[in-house]
């Protein structure tokens, strides 16, 4: 059984690397992401009640809010961050069609973009709308987002 | 400010995670059995509870099984409530469980976690409500089965240490004509003003309830309101709402007499859709 009492080092797969870092049991997968440790900032602290959207990260291929994850249930699981998905086709979208304004919430917007687009061969308007309705942009910009999210998935073969 | 310790335990067996949060207990820990864990993170974040540990159930077997076992279907209480729509072996489940929470916390809440949950706002329940069901609990002595209605009473009754791993039911359920409405005061992801799940046999409409009161309900005065074939749907959905033996929730979503008020047209839109209207 795994037990864990106190600071644990714990192996985490993060953005394609393997790191082993020291945790307590009762850290949220956001705070293991944002500290000194790690040091990823992508994953932004919000409402930390599980209802912006904004600390989105992805695990094994799902959209998770990290502020509702402890970091020790996420050994042994693929961790993707805004981080790593550097130059590739969500975020390149993002930047085409001035899908942000303040940026504090796109970093979550382009990892549910992304977690759609892994696990929807076929996207369609209301499939899109129901996965971003997990996340609020304060700045009200979600047409530019809605566009965004459109181009990536015809640019990667998911649109119809 | 330090957040407070809270220790962590993943049995793989029934026997070792009663058997954890006993002792866990006894040690004076006020242990938490954990599922998805949103709910719990939530209140203690707000202060609202304290455990000192958690005893995490999703590493058991049977508490992670989602399948079709001949006649019948088994939905373990770690499954969450995003694999129980993508799977779709019971389509009333997948159509009250798909308007929770929002599409990412899906992924994260279960149905084990939200038929617990201490919130008055429970909807994955309301389908077990309306047929017979067979619950799996976890005890000290294994895992037992008991009818899932002597189980649920607005909330799950169950000893302190023993936890929900899983429901059964007939895979004839999923060929009953059902619907499941959720009405929000506005917003489509929000607390529901309130919850319907119905569905119908020969001739009986059955009726479950979230959201409108403190807790999930179901009654048969309801059912049989709502089953009166030669009233119209808005007169049967008026004696029905009158027939509610619970008081309505008034907050910040609605007022009581709001609530009523959608309540009585939602019932009336569900008769219409369950006796083959449009």
């Amino acid at each position: 059984m795994k037990s864990i009492t106190g600071a644990y080092e714990g192996v985490f797969h993060i953005n394609g690397q393997t790191r082993r870092m020291v945790v307590f049991p009762q850290d949220t997968l956001l705070s293991l992401l944002r500290g000194h440790a790690v040091s990823l900032s992508g994953a932004k602290p919000g409402c930390e009640n599980g209802d912006c959207g904004a600390c989105t990260v992805v695990l094994d291929g799902l959209p998770v809010k990290s502020c509702m994850k402890l970091a020790v249930e996420s050994e042994d699981t693929a961790i993707t961050t805004v981080e790593g998905l550097y130059d590739t086709e969500v975020p390149k979208q993002f930047l085409d069609k001035w899908a942000f304004q303040c940026g504090y919430c796109t970093s979550g917007f382009i990892l549910v973009a992304y977690a759609m687009l892994l696990n929807t061969s076929r996207v369609n308007d209301a499939i899109i709308t129901e996965w971003l309705r997990s996340n609020v942009c304060r700045c009200t910009g979600y047409q530019e987002i809605h566009e965004a999210v459109w181009a990536a998935a015809n640019a990667r073969g998911n649109g119809t | 400010m330090m957040t407070p310790l809270m220790a962590y335990y993943r049995p793989s067996t029934v026997t070792e995670a009663v058997t954890t949060f006993r002792q866990l207990r006894q040690d004076g820990h006020h242990p938490a059995y954990w599922s998805g864990g949103t709910e719990i993170l939530t209140r203690r974040r707000l202060h609202e509870i304290y455990p000192g540990a958690v005893v995490d159930i999703k590493g058991i077997p049977e508490v992670g099984q989602h399948a079709v076992h001949g006649r019948d279907m088994i939905f373990g209480a770690g499954i969450s409530l995003w694999e129980i729509a993508r799977a779709d072996y019971w389509p009333l489940l997948t159509a009250t469980a798909d308007r929770v929470a929002d599409h990412t916390s899906r992924v994260q809440i279960t149905l084990g976690g939200n038929i617990a949950s201490h919130l008055p706002y429970r909807e994955a329940v309301l389908p077990w409500m309306l047929v017979d069901a067979t619950a799996w609990v976890g005890t000290i002595k294994g895992i037992q089965t008991r009818p899932f209605c002597k189980l649920f009473d607005g909330r799950l009754v169950l000893a302190d240490d023993e936890f929900l791993v899983a429901l059964q039911v007939s895979r004839d359920v999923a060929s009953f004509p059902y619907t499941s409405r959720k009405m929000t005061r506005r917003d489509w992801v929000n607390y529901p003003l309130v919850s319907i799940s119905a569905t119908k046999d020969v001739h009986t409409i059955h009726a479950a309830f979230s959201g409108y009161a403190l807790e999930p309900f179901r009654d048969d005065a309801i059912d049989r309101v709502l089953s009166e074939e030669d009233l119209p749907y808005a007169v049967r959905a008026e004696r029905a709402v009158a027939a509610i033996p619970r008081k309505a929730i008034s907050d910040i979503h609605g007022s009581a007499a709001y609530r009523k008020f959608v309540t009585q047209y939602t019932l009336a839109s569900i008769i219409e859709v369950l006796e083959g209207g449009q």
